[in-house]
């Protein structure tokens, strides 16, 4: 069937006058080709294939399949590594709790129905059918983390074909080979996009993948309704509510259904009837609108009513109607709303997803992205130009899919506005999960447009050549780049299997009340998850991942739930060192991926700490950025000091400059772990002119306590070149400024291997001592706010201040105890707290430092018990 | 509505156009083809043109050997003996190549002893490769039509002529093995592909002759019928897939007939060779070693591991030889630009026309299933040493890129060909250009070796006839220059210094030492005649081994670093300073710091050697040193092992001039460097200082003393009892050790260190189990050359061989190694003694 054919069936549309005159040019041209043998011969395939390029081809079912497996490949090119992953961070939580659902607690997954997900603390979600997809995979799969990657990344595939089925029910009057074509590439790249490693390889993540694969589908289905065979059209709808119910019980991204449904009925109105009104007047148009307006909430009318009843029920359920997190991490998240949106790149990265710790920042890779970008823009604005379809409210022609695309796009962000942070390591990947699908679309929609561009009859013309060239530069750099984003996790997998292992060898063949203490667990692995405190890694350690339960034999530093990891309370470690049951004292090496033994902390045991120890000084110039000063060998145990003075004169080597306001001080530091100078253990204060006194609470760093020995420091500025004159170094053991606060050993509540007290009565008995700070009179005690840290707010455990963010305070009297109890009287909901103390002297001014904190937590039994007591005294009364 | 010319379209297949006689335009083939032989035969001779006067290397004398015998004596026996057994009776592998024997005959007899006649027979074998490549790729664009088809056969015969890697193989003689397989080879698939066009029966048999001719000069061709097949059913009959053809047809076509028919007749001539070279080598597959193709199945993770070579595929990509062009990121870039860019292009032209994608296919398959023969031995080294294994892959290689860059089919429209074209043109012209630089820059390897070789015979002439009576023994004999191979076995120079390759029969006076722990004692026991020279490779002179053969002196030393006193540090901007004191440290800069007992080392970028003065000493009685150091780093030590490294000073220079010895970890701050088989070391004469040499990491050396081990300490005693088949071993004088093993070889297999199986290569890798008495080693093939060992838990003693090892009449080895407390191998491996 020739192209050119007038009275062809299958063109759509009546032919106009510039269609006319391009036929008959296309006439003469096919006569010259005809009387050339020679090139006719080898074009007449070509000729074919020209003019099925210009039928509206039907997608049949081979096409549509062919398609998927490409989807799928690009799936498993760019995922595979996944397959064989590990459990990471919130995953453990996650099992531990599969394992009681299986073991005679079936009723708490019944209970995610009607209740807070998983009651977890700190959180406020509905989501049943994600613990639902967890349990299925712990029921065919055991514990064995293979059987759930498989299903994260059937979740990622199938999201990724629902969304290629629905893009290809979409607007039925645009052209079906741009159509076939932009849905393609859209799911295409969404397969294979660089945000998603944290999606499909991080298990619990999976949140989003199957939130949007059932939204997808709900889509899809809702599109067959309006679209599809009208015999049918009921039952598909009704389906598509289902699944709509399905993703909704997934994650709260899923109400981003309906309005999405909603502007796609409003623009597909407008899409369809551009050749008709281009003539109709202002009044006509705005007639138009208000039709397509109605026939559009018409047509979600049921989706829509569904959302308004899951929100009325959310409400009821969680007793909020927008939840989300609480504790220091949601005041973290509030007060970083707008950083997190505009500054740092967040949003530009849905555009170059690149993760810093794995592509370089001047990698030119990434120049390829922007140039890909910028290609198929200027493709758009090529074809825009060429093609005869334009839409009424434009004088050039846009794929429908373009605006589409952007609306969508800020329905898919809208949701996310707390949570929303795609860091410089792709941390937070996940919040744009659905987001990433119009980001791709209106990428494929700049691609390949809305079609019916002029063609070169007889021949492929250049403007779909690179089209398609294009479209697969995109596939491929994606999935190249997602392969490579995909790498961290990989690593981060091996890494916790590795640590598991490290840890079993290390207690294997020892006595069963020996221990090995953990200074630090590594929280990620160039942005991905890895484990964030130690009930995480200690269900690592039993059954079901392990065959004995070891999780009672580890000692760990790590904040009970997120935090500094890189704080440790030096004098817990001192005390443990000293533990007779101890077997050893490792230190994670994330370089290495590797758990490391700390060199000598037997030997550091068996001696009393030093209280003090001194550096001679001297004086250089330091001319460039290579140089650093450099302190002669040193043999101090990095146990027993808190902080480092360093007394010091740093100025301009030209007397005439003076000190920038910005110029920094870093204090570097070797040890016997780690011999190699690096910024991993470096320290940084700013730089003030004169001579002065630079305090560096090296004591609560677990980079500098995690070393056992000190064998050198490093002084660097960054004012260089400068004149530095240290006149001394001295290493502090702040005992006489740090009250001590302990529990009180033979304490008969619960206290895990983190050192958190779990108690159901007032706190104690606690031991404090404040007698040793100078002009001390009374001690100040503090409690946090739930689920909160005071370190989170000022970023040290060595505060010399009250905190104005303590839940409560109070006075006890004597400066020192060994059975002191604090009433928690004041405390309002069970929760994690934390406890410290501070000298304060008659003025009630504080005095040194604060203690290092301790942790416990109030569970749900202390206020039942205060409740029946304060019902007990009104009885009485 | 359908057009009359689809329907007309069979009829006039425009690739049978050009049979039509005698256009001389340039659609001609004939045109095109006698244009693309020219230039590429003009390109070989320039870019070769410094091979004609490099002589024989290597292997040629091997070959030589025995056709000058058959040629100048009457001596037929070896060289017919190259039609029913081991090719040139090669002791390191099996093959059968006598059509490379007869080429060689042919030669002799045209040239003599000149050996410009056979570098001029193999530039022209060579040209006459690059013919067929234009052939094959103008045959292969038939189907596209006539635009651009003349500039894709020339093209590819450009690139093929000037392809890097082919040094090895046009500038050696022997490499005309590649040379003559892949002329017959590429012939062989021309006359098939040819069947497509014009079904007669000659080309039928045309092909099979040239398949068995390449199978006669080299094995590599074994994997013709499978190439062949791949092209019959990949490359279409024309550029347009008919609407009615099954829907398979858009991906493979089926084999005409005489196609099937001449597929089988080469996969059966492929059988015939198989039985064959069985009935005449005993093994229908394998080369090199014992692995066969049944270890190679068995270990197909291994396979893959061997073809995965990243290094070697990067060589392929980007042919330099850093020996003497060292990659930098510059070269890595111009090299890595065109196969991106040829990348681009194939894919917009598979787009454009998705038949094309067939074309690269069968060309990667080419690729990759001509390489699979190679699958014992597949490496090229960054030397470019074992290039000739690729020679035969390069011609798809050639072709795939001339097909990426020049469109040869009408399938886009005119603005996207002209642009296309000259873009490619311009890639190609590019690529040309930067394969010429390199070939030219790969080449100065093999011309000096050339040098090399013609110096040493030179001054083995000049000694012989100023001491025509005097008897010489030869110490090292140069192997390789820059990876080119120059002589390396005493049989070659035998033959290379006896008529009709010399005038004189100077080979009797000469004589040559093997490099072990014999040496000393025959430097000892003969000291005067033969006198002992070495070549050095730095000034290409003889030199007699002077001072060396006092073996009670001067042996052993120890040198403690706990001061610079007397330290040569270089270079010479390491920084200095007093471990007390807080010092700036660059990072760009080496630094020395002092210690109590030790000097600490810092290499920085650049690297940093400190050596101190010894009391001269005699290095033939000092074969091993062992270092006291800590090296520490943030990562693991062994990780890092590799870049620090022993240094000495010595006055001569036998071969590079680098004094330099890698070190193995023996211990905890305890590393050794066996010093038995380094030449430089040996033969280098007194030795004056030692030291270390770092090279750039974040790591720094506590070096704290440096120790030379005497021989009687670190090598047992071994002899052979007078009148007795017994054999007296003695561990007594080596420090440490408690026990003994002794290892006997497989029959005819040797420990040598010329060999390159030698079973003691490995320092310290040896180990007898305490409980299971079990002989271990990290390296399989370490203990897969021992037949059998006995273990002593004494350190003196005699011992006989069992009887039932050696009951075969064949030749073994045996050497003794001393045994620590816990089963580890201590010190080196006694001399080597062969029994029968």
């Amino acid at each position: 069937m020739r192209p050119n054919c007038p009275d062809s069936p299958r063109r759509p549309r009546a032919p106009d006058s510039h269609f006319a005159n391009r036929r008959k040019l296309e006439v003469e041209t096919s006569f010259t080709v005809i009387e050339n043998i020679q090139q006719s011969t080898s074009q007449d395939g070509l000729n074919t294939r020209a003019a099925a390029a210009n039928e509206p081809a039907k997608d049949s079912l081979l096409l549509i399949l062919a398609a998927v497996l490409i989807i799928v490949l690009l799936n498993f090119a760019a995922f595979s590594d996944s397959l064989r992953g590990y459990f990471l961070a919130d995953d453990f939580a996650h099992v531990d709790y599969l394992k009681s659902v299986f073991n005679g607690h079936a009723h708490l997954l019944w209970k995610n129905f009607y209740s807070n997900w998983m009651q977890t603390l700190g959180t406020c979600f509905y989501r049943p059918l994600i613990s639902i997809t967890l349990a299925s995979d712990y029921l065919f799969w055991g514990a064995n983390p293979d059987g759930f990657h498989i299903s994260n990344f059937l979740y990622q595939t199938l999201s990724s074909v629902f969304l290629f089925l629905s893009l290809l029910c979409m607007f039925p009057a645009l052209d079906k080979r741009a159509k076939f074509s932009t849905a393609l590439l859209t799911a295409s790249l969404f397969a294979c996009h660089p945000l998603h490693p944290e999606v499909v390889s991080w298990i619990i993540a999976r949140v989003d993948s199957v939130c949007t694969t059932f939204l997808f589908l709900s889509l899809w289905l809702y599109l067959l309704s309006r679209h599809g065979a009208k015999k049918r059209s009921g039952a598909t709808q009704v389906l598509s509510l289902i699944a709509f119910t399905l993703s909704l019980m997934s994650k709260e991204m899923a109400i981003t259904l309906p309005p999405t449904i909603f502007i796609y009925e409003l623009i597909n109105h407008a899409f369809s009837s551009s050749d008709h009104q281009k003539n109709k007047s202002d009044t006509g148009w705005r007639a138009g609108f208000v039709e397509a307006f109605r026939e559009a909430l018409k047509a979600t009318k049921w989706h829509v009513l569904l959302l308004l009843l899951y929100l009325g029920f959310r409400a009821v359920v969680l007793g909020t109607l927008f939840g989300g997190y609480s504790g220091s991490v949601g005041e973290g998240l509030k007060d970083s709303l707008f950083r997190r949106w505009f500054e740092g790149g967040s949003l530009t990265r849905l555009l170059l997803p690149f993760n810093d710790f794995v592509t370089e920042p001047s990698d030119k890779i990434r120049l390829v992205f922007k140039l890909m970008t910028g290609a198929a823009l200027v493709i758009a604005v090529a074809r825009a130009i060429l093609s005869k379809r334009k839409i009424s409210a434009f004088p050039f022609s846009i794929s429908p899919f373009l605006p589409l695309g952007l609306i969508w796009l800020v329905i898919a962000l809208a949701p996310t506005v707390q949570v929303f942070d795609i860091t410089a390591i792709l941390q937070g990947g996940r919040f744009v999960y659905l987001a990433t699908a119009p980001v791709v679309l209106i990428i494929a929609s700049l691609i390949f447009g809305a079609g019916d561009e002029k063609k070169n009859h007889g021949h492929i013309s250049l403007l779909p050549l690179l089209s398609t060239a294009l479209a697969a530069l995109f596939t491929i750099s994606y999935a190249f780049i997602a392969r490579q984003n995909n790498q961290p996790w990989v690593e981060a997998s091996r890494g916790v299997n590795s640590l598991r292992a490290g840890v079993e060898a290390a207690l294997t063949g020892r006595p069963k009340d020996m221990k090995v203490a953990l200074l630090n667990l590594p929280p990620h692995q160039k942005g991905a998850h890895m484990l964030y405190n130690a009930s995480m890694f200690g269900v690592t350690l039993k059954p079901p991942l392990t065959k004995e339960d070891l999780s009672e034999r580890i000692i760990t530093f790590e904040p009970v739930t997120f935090g500094d990891a890189n704080l440790i309370g030096r004098t817990r470690l001192r005390n443990l060192l000293a533990d007779k049951n101890l077997a050893g004292v490792f230190v994670w090496d994330s370089t290495e991926q590797k758990l490391l033994p700390m060199k000598g902390w037997h030997s550091i045991a068996l001696c009393a700490p030093r209280q003090t120890f001194e550096l001679a000084g001297g004086n250089a110039v330091l001319e460039d950025a290579n140089q650093i000063f450099q302190s002669p060998a040193i043999d101090a145990p990095s146990t027993d000091f808190d902080f480092l003075d360093v007394t010091l004169k740093v100025e301009p080597k030209d007397p005439d400059k003076k000190l920038p306001e910005n110029a920094i001080l870093v204090l570097g530091w070797a040890g016997a772990t780690h011999p190699i100078y690096a910024q991993e253990r470096e320290s940084v204060q700013p730089l003030k002119p004169g001579e002065n006194t630079y305090r560096f609470s090296v004591g609560e760093l677990k980079s500098w306590v995690g070393e056992g020995k000190i064998t050198g420091l490093t002084l660097n500025t960054s004012e260089k070149p400068c004149k530095i004159n240290v006149k001394s170094v001295r290493f502090i053991n702040a005992d006489d400024e740090i009250p001590t606060l302990s529990f009180a050993p033979g304490t008969k509540t619960y206290i895990d291997s983190n050192g958190t007290l779990y108690i159901n009565k007032d706190l104690g008995p606690l031991i404090y001592d404040a007698t040793r700070i100078k002009g001390a009179k009374y001690v100040r005690y503090e409690i946090s706010r739930p689920e909160s840290w005071f370190e989170h707010y000022t970023g040290t455990l060595r505060d010399k201040a009250p905190s104005d963010k303590a839940f409560d305070s109070g006075k006890l009297d004597n400066l020192s105890s060994t059975n002191a109890v604090v009433s928690l009287k004041a405390l309002k909901v069970p929760g994690y707290y934390e406890f410290r103390i501070l000298a304060m002297d008659a003025r009630d001014k504080p005095l040194g430092y604060v203690s290092n904190p301790i942790n416990f937590q109030v569970t749900p039994a202390y206020f039942k018990r205060k409740n029946a007591d304060k019902n007990g005294v009104v009885e009485s009364k | 509505m359908t057009t009359p010319a689809t329907a007309e379209a069979p009829k006039h297949d425009l690739s049978r156009l050009d049979l039509e006689p005698a256009k001389l335009d340039f659609l001609s083939v004939k045109t095109q083809i006698v244009f693309a032989t020219v230039l590429s035969a003009i390109l070989i001779f320039t870019i070769f043109w410094p091979s004609l006067t490099i002589g024989f290397l290597h292997d040629d004398w091997l070959h030589l050997d025995y056709v000058a015998r058959a040629v100048s004596k009457g001596d037929w026996h070896d060289f017919l003996a190259n039609f029913y057994s081991n090719w040139g009776r090669s002791d390191l592998m099996l093959s059968y190549r006598p059509l490379i024997s007869l080429s060689l005959l042919t030669d002799f007899l045209v040239y003599k002893t000149n050996a410009i006649g056979f570098h001029i027979t193999n530039l022209l074998l060579t040209s006459c490769c690059c013919l067929f490549v234009a052939l094959i790729a103008s045959e292969l664009c038939g189907p596209f039509g006539n635009r651009m088809r003349a500039a894709t056969a020339i093209w590819a015969a450009l690139l093929f002529a000037a392809y890097p890697l082919h040094v090895e193989s046009v500038a050696w003689i022997i490499g005309r093995v590649d040379l003559l397989c892949t002329l017959f080879y590429l012939a062989s698939l021309y006359y098939f592909l040819r069947l497509k066009l014009i079904e007669e029966k000659p080309y039928i048999w045309l092909s099979v002759v040239c398949f068995a001719l390449s199978l006669l000069s080299k094995e590599m061709a074994v994997t013709l019928p499978a190439v062949a097949t791949v092209f019959a059913f990949l490359i279409p009959d024309n550029a347009n897939i008919a609407s009615n053809q099954k829907p398979w047809a858009r991906f493979f076509r089926i084999p005409s007939p005489l196609e099937q028919r001449t597929l089988w007749l080469l996969w059966l001539t492929l059988g015939a060779f198989a039985l064959i070279r069985t009935i005449v080598l005993g093994s229908a597959i394998g080369g090199y070693g014992s692995g066969g193709a049944g270890g190679a199945i068995v270990g197909l993770d291994t396979l893959f591991a061997n073809f995965a070579n990243r290094a070697a595929l990067l060589k392929v990509m980007i042919p330099v030889n850093e020996e003497i062009l060292p990659t930098s990121k510059r070269l890595m870039t111009i090299g890595f630009t065109t196969y991106i860019a040829a990348a681009v292009f194939a894919g917009l032209r598979c787009l454009a026309t998705p038949l094309l994608t067939r074309y690269f296919v069968a060309f990667f398959l080419f690729g990759a299933i001509s390489l699979l023969p190679t699958f014992q031995i597949w490496n090229i080294a960054n030397n470019l040493s074992g290039a000739r294994l690729f020679f035969l892959s390069s011609a798809p290689l050639a072709l795939a890129l001339a097909f990426a860059f020049v469109p040869s089919e009408d399938s886009i429209d005119k603005i996207s060909t002209k642009l296309s074209a000259t873009v490619g043109v311009g890639f190609l012209a590019f690529t040309l250009v930067v394969f010429c630089a390199l070939s030219h820059s790969n080449m100065t390897a093999f011309s000096g070796a050339g040098e090399m070789l013609k110096k040493l015979r030179q001054e083995v002439s000049t000694l012989h006839q100023q001491n025509p009576e005097r008897r010489f023994a030869l110490l090292n004999l140069p192997s390789d220059f820059h990876g080119a191979p120059v002589l390396a076995r005493p049989q070659y120079f035998k033959t290379m210094i006896t008529p009709p390759f010399s005038v004189s029969d100077e080979g009797n006076n000469f004589d040559f030492k093997a490099q072990d722990t014999n040496l000393p004692n025959e430097v000892a026991k003969n000291n005067q005649s033969p006198q002992l020279l070495y070549f050095s490779e730095s000034d290409l002179k003889l030199h007699p081994l002077n001072g060396s053969t006092d073996s009670s002196a001067n042996t052993g030393f120890s040198c403690s670093f706990n001061g610079i006193k007397d330290c040569n540090i270089s270079p010479a901007a390491t920084k200095i300073t007093d471990g007390k004191q807080w010092f700036v440290f660059c990072k760009e800069q080496p630094q020395v710091v002092t210690q109590v007992n030790s000097m600490r080392l810092y290499p920085a970028s650049e690297g940093l050697q400190v050596f101190k003065p010894i009391k001269e000493i005699n290095p033939l009685y000092t074969p091993l040193v062992r270092i006291k150091m800590t090296v520490e780093a943030n990562q693991p030590i062994d990780r890092l092992l590799h870049l620090v490294r022993f240094k000495w000073k010595q006055k001569n220079t036998v071969l590079s001039g680098e004094k330099t010895a890698p070190i193995v970890r023996t211990g905890d701050n305890i590393y050794e460097c066996p010093l038995l088989d380094n030449k430089e070391w040996q033969l280098g004469g007194p030795v004056e200082g030692v030291g270390i040499a770092l090279q750039n990491s974040p790591y720094y050396v506590d070096v704290q003393s440096i120790e030379g081990i005497s021989l009687p300490e670190c090598v047992p005693d071994l002899l052979k009892v007078s009148g007795q088949n017994q054999y007296r071993f003695n561990v007594k004088n080596v420090r440490d050790a408690a026990a003994l093993l002794v290892l006997i070889s497989q029959p005819n297999t040797v420990f040598d260190n010329l060999s390159d199986a030698n079973a003691l290569k490995k320092y310290r890798n040896l180990q007898v189990t305490p409980q299971e008495k079990k002989l271990v080693s990290q390296e399989p093939s370490l203990t897969g050359n021992v037949q059998s060992w006995l273990h002593f838990q004494q350190t003196e003693g005699n011992f006989n061989i069992p009887p039932e090892v050696y009951n075969d009449g064949k030749t073994r080895h045996i050497v003794v190694v001393a045994l620590d407390r816990t089963g580890n191998m201590i010190g080196l491996p006694s001399r080597i003694l062969k029994v029968n």
